[in-house]
């Protein structure tokens, strides 16, 4: 039986975690070019890397939307036609837009399908037929609503609809916080947030008038007030499903190829076995939420996914890695004949060491490093960051699979 | 220049005519992000401004989850508004409800961040001839109004006085801390981690909104305001005094003392980005454009280095062996060096013969390159 499935939407940050996500089973990636993003200071792609990106995930059935999201001031549309007239020759599948002002200009200047990015904070049916009516096909609604207000924005405004279903979170209505801007200098509308709602503040009921502040140190409440705990959406994926939810997205583009390639694995895996099923009465649903805690991530909320994001939604803690697994780094070349795999290191391991391998289907499975050796044959003690080291050969070890280490607690 | 401000409980009839008020906003507890009248103070102000000859606009700014929409429309369209002559609003939805309304509009760009002529044009195109005003975003320096408005011909309405919100969520973020005795409860908050002090925090029924430490002032700039063409003037008078409201509106007439005005208002100011926006300065610094790659002779990256052996690269591009007679290397910090490989190895330790994207190749060690250099075919003197 076919059922309604929706589309698991990945970030790429880079050409490599594209080829990640895509190989651990998103639909589509996003990603950024080095301009017109809200992400700055991530790697992003030039012009090659996109073209490279896009044929690669084309030949995978998977596509590609580029995010031009910032909101522009006149001097940032100087090199903007010259951009989109590439990425439509290149087959980028569409872009994903926040300024009405970007929406006309593409309109006008390319054929380029036009998503509209949750920086625009569509809620309602009527912003959505707002925004429709600007040449609009599809809305990343806020992340304040919810998958019941999305079922009825798909149904009455006639639009595609995509939610996140997992990741960080502003704590703000997207577009509408510039704490950045005015503390930092750093325009959080056009890719400077300095995440300062993750901060610690000192707040006191006294007011903030001139002399009224009697900076009574005893009396401050501190706090991470303004810092929310990241989107797990993983429990109610059926209603996503049932509520016919166009495509669920995942946040982090800034974020390490082992969170993109487990994320995208997990949710790839539930999404089969619902389509495959129609339930997820099934202890995969512990395996995956399991999966999901593996990698390095605050507090999971649901938001306001189903009800509105209440206190329990706030993440007062001081950032921190919670160190249940490490990243080990990813299986670049893999010869049987020779008996060894190449593995790009990201942290230190010793020989002896059992790691696991995340392959792009199935089981996790634990592997015995039995020598370690540089690529020049010498036997290490110990492997550093950035370098490539050849270890055992094992079946089903693929070229780009993850490997992870579980730490002691 | 003409004067907006809110409606203020303690003023009467004869302070709006006296001091030459243009327009009075209503902005109420359920309408508006952090306006106090509530349906009966509502009522008596539009008893009040039934002698007032000027406009009187009522601020709908929150912005709506659909699930809430239809008991605002509800509430709204149970109000007695005969006296309302435009409606502020800032939520598309909402823009779209005046639209199909055929209400007159206020189109709020404010606290939306639209700040190019054509995002404002295309949503004014969208109201057609039922958007009257905008008011233009305090984000924008003086030059950057200039050129929007030119484009415009439509009246518009800049901050002169008023606090700065920074940051707007439906989430309670005091009453966990504080409690919940009243639906506004308003807090100041210092960074523990940057040396900002003084944020005046609110929460009310809508959510919770942080301003800025230090509130918008720009009435001593009226000259360079006129010559930009914005043509009326708010100020923001919900967390103000009425006496100090009154000062406040004599911004244009010639005995105004901005310094002393400004001495006696209760937070210290700023002109913000009136003068100049320069928030995108830092950005070029925020990454390593060296370390990108640039053009079609790209070979690909560094992935690794072992002195005194080799040097693994990462193919980004089909090649044969041949193709690599002579290699470019720019480093991440910029030096450029040429080398001739006079071997290319592939991972097993063979002869590299051809290879393409995601392959890795060894050729021998040079001194001083390092990991994410970018390599290129050197085609200049091959």
């Amino acid at each position: 039986m076919s059922r309604f499935m929706p589309e698991l939407l990945a970030p790429a940050g880079s050409l490599d975690k594209l080829i990640v996500a895509v190989l651990y089973g998103a639909d589509a990636v996003y990603l950024g070019g080095q301009k017109f993003g809200l992400r700055q200071a991530a790697e992003n792609f030039t012009r090659e890397e996109l073209k490279e990106g896009v044929d690669f995930a084309h030949q995978h059935n998977s596509k590609v939307f580029v995010v031009l999201n910032s909101y522009f001031h006149q001097k940032d549309f100087d090199s903007l036609k010259d951009f989109l007239l590439y990425i439509e020759s290149i087959k980028v599948d569409a872009v994903i837009v926040s300024d009405p002002g970007v929406i006309q200009f593409i309109s006008e200047h390319t054929n380029l399908e036009i998503h509209l990015s949750t920086q625009a904070s569509c809620l309602n049916v009527r912003a959505a037929k707002l925004w429709k009516s600007l040449g609009v096909t599809r809305v990343v609604l806020g992340r304040e609503a919810s998958i019941e207000d999305a079922a009825r924005i798909k149904k009455e405004a006639g639009l595609e609809v995509e939610m996140f279903v997992h990741g960080s979170m502003c704590m703000a209505y997207s577009g509408h916080c510039v704490i950045s801007n005015y503390t930092q200098g750093r325009d959080s509308n056009r890719g400077g947030c300095a995440h300062s709602c993750r901060f610690e503040y000192s707040l006191s009921k006294d007011s903030a008038d001139k002399g009224k502040d009697k900076e009574d140190l005893e009396k401050r409440k501190h706090s991470f007030f303004m810092s929310s705990k990241d989107l797990e959406g993983i429990r109610v994926l059926d209603k996503f499903i049932e509520s016919e939810i166009d495509s669920l997205k995942v946040e982090g583009r800034m974020k390490s190829h082992l969170y993109a390639g487990t994320i995208s694995k997990v949710y790839r895996e539930a999404l089969d076995y619902y389509e495959e099923n129609g339930h997820f009465l099934s202890d995969n649903m512990s395996n995956w939420e399991s999966e999901l805690r593996k990698i390095t991530h605050r507090a999971y909320t649901e938001a306001s996914l189903i009800s509105p994001a209440d206190d329990s939604s706030i993440y007062d803690e001081r950032e921190h890695e919670d160190g249940l697994y490490t990243s080990i780094g990813s299986i670049r070349e893999v010869s049987k004949s020779h008996g060894f795999m190449l593995l790009e290191v990201k942290s230190y391991f010793h020989p002896g060491e059992i790691l696991e391998v995340l392959p792009f289907k199935g089981v996790p499975f634990e592997i015995e490093v039995t020598f370690v050796k540089s690529v020049s044959d010498k036997n290490l003690e110990k492997t550093k960051p950035g370098t490539l080291v050849k270890i055992p050969y094992y079946e089903g070890v693929e070229r780009f699979n993850l490997v992870r280490r579980r730490n002691l607690q | 220049m003409k004067k907006v401000i809110y409606f203020d409980k303690e003023m009467s009839i004869e302070d709006i005519k006296s001091l030459g008020i243009n327009e009075v906003i209503l902005s109420t507890s359920y309408f508006s992000r952090f306006g106090k009248l509530s349906k009966n103070d509502l009522d008596n102000a539009l008893n009040i401004l039934n002698d007032f000859s000027g406009i009187v606009s009522f601020e709908w700014d929150v912005l709506v989850r659909d699930s809430l929409f239809d008991e605002m429309i509800h509430q709204f369209e149970s109000l007695d508004l005969k006296r309302v002559d435009a409606l502020r609003v800032l939520d598309p939805g909402v823009y779209q409800y005046a639209i199909e309304k055929n209400w007159d509009i206020f189109l709020m760009l404010d606290s939306g961040p639209f700040h190019n002529p054509l995002a404002i044009k295309s949503f004014i195109g969208l109201g057609k001839d039922l958007v009257k005003k905008i008011v233009v975003s305090i984000e924008l320096d003086q030059l950057e109004l200039k050129e929007i408005i030119d484009q415009l011909n439509i009246d518009t309405e800049y901050l002169g006085y008023g606090r700065i919100l920074l940051f707007y969520t439906p989430r309670n973020l005091v009453t966990p801390l504080f409690g919940n005795e009243d639906k506004w409860i308003e807090v100041s908050a210092n960074s523990e981690e940057s040396p900002h002090k003084g944020f005046p925090v609110v929460e009310n029924i809508h959510g919770t909104f942080m301003f800025n430490p230090k509130d918008h002032f720009v009435l001593e700039f009226l000259d360079d305001i006129n010559d930009i063409g914005i043509n009326e003037i708010r100020i923001d008078n919900r967390f103000l005094s009425h006496e100090l409201t009154k000062e406040l509106l004599k911004f244009d007439d010639k005995e105004f003392n901005p310094k002393d005005v400004k001495s006696a208002l209760p937070r210290n100011v700023i002109r913000g980005f009136f003068h100049k926006n320069k928030s995108d300065a830092l950005f070029k610094k925020l990454k390593n454009y060296r370390i990108m790659r640039q053009d079609k002779d790209y070979l690909g990256q560094v992935i690794e280095v072992e002195k005194d052996h080799h040097i693994g690269i990462y193919l980004r591009n089909e090649v044969d062996a041949n193709s690599i007679r002579k290699v470019l290397l720019v480093t991440p910090e910029g030096k450029e060096k040429s080398a001739t490989p006079h071997q290319i190895k592939d991972f097993c330790g063979d002869d590299f013969v051809n290879g393409g994207y995601g392959d890795i190749i060894f050729i021998p060690h040079i001194s001083g390159i390092s990991v994410k250099t970018n390599v290129y075919l050197d085609i200049s003197n091959t």
